[in-house]
């Protein structure tokens, strides 16, 4: 089988031909803590985290940077 | 659970041996790190996320492989596409905090003087200086790491995300400084107001 049809698979269908049987949706253990406060958290996008990466790079790494 | 009758050669049990290795310490560890990402920053941790997506997307191809196919050095590949996408969620992770804190910093730092008009308690000078080039010096140390070994390079994140923490914590707040100022302000205005009248009377 090619990559490209597993690709294409419908969940469903991978499931039957893993002979898989999905139990009960479990949270895993140990991260309650991250994920009870998690929708205090903002979404940086990619374009914020490529200007504050370039801004580091210029402010502390380059041959300019006074530190 | 995975229903198969059939017997699993010692080949393919060598590459469950291996998932179950993957599974148990670079994904222990990419989980810990998403976690700790977003509650250091604040911030979803979209990139950890989509590699650990695209680790289950290649847990899932290479079980197809291994049990549907037959074909062990697909599946082979394919585990170690998943151990790739582990280990970039990690370092990527761990990268992440780092900068976080250092552009923390780079806002938070004021120049000196107002340090010393506000007898705000900062650190010197010298100290703020060691510790940021210390703290370069660990993470251009784990970017080095980072394509040679996993460990050591989250390893030298951490101790230059402890090193930029505690330097951010001892920096005063912005606002501190500003009421610090405004009080002083108003203090003198006061005690010009108060000798002014003193003189008038």
């Amino acid at each position: 089988m090619a990559v490209h049809q597993m690709d294409e698979m419908d969940i469903h269908e991978i499931e039957e031909r893993l002979k898989i049987e999905v139990g009960e949706v479990r949270q895993p253990l140990g991260s309650a803590g991250g994920y009870l406060i998690s929708p205090t958290y903002g979404v940086e996008n990619e374009k914020e985290r490529e200007e504050r990466k370039k801004r580091i790079e210029r402010r502390f790494f380059s041959e300019k940077s006074r530190w | 659970m995975v229903k198969s009758d059939n017997i699993i050669s010692p080949k393919k049990e060598e590459i469950i041996k291996s998932i179950l290795e993957v599974l148990k310490e670079p994904y222990q560890y990419a989980r810990d790190m998403h976690i700790h990402n977003e509650i250091a920053t604040f911030k979803r941790d979209w990139v950890g996320m989509y590699n650990l997506r695209d680790a289950f997307d290649q847990l899932r191809k290479l079980l197809i492989h291994l049990f549907e196919d037959d074909d062990n050095s697909k599946a082979n590949r394919e585990l170690a596409e998943m151990e790739a996408h582990l280990y970039r969620a990690i370092l990527e992770g761990a990268q992440n905090v780092t900068e976080v804190y250092l552009d923390r910093i780079d806002k938070k730092l004021k120049p000196r003087i107002l340090y010393r008009l506000s007898f705000v308690d900062a650190p010197s000078e010298t100290e703020i200086t060691t510790a940021i080039s210390s703290a370069k010096e660990k993470i251009e140390h784990g970017r080095n790491y980072k394509p040679k070994n996993w460990k050591e390079a989250a390893k030298s994140f951490k101790e230059a995300e402890d090193i930029l923490k505690s330097l951010e914590q001892r920096l005063p707040s912005s606002n501190e400084i500003r009421y610090r100022l405004v009080i002083l302000g108003c203090t003198i205005i006061a005690l010009l107001i108060g000798t002014g009248i003193g003189h008038f009377f």
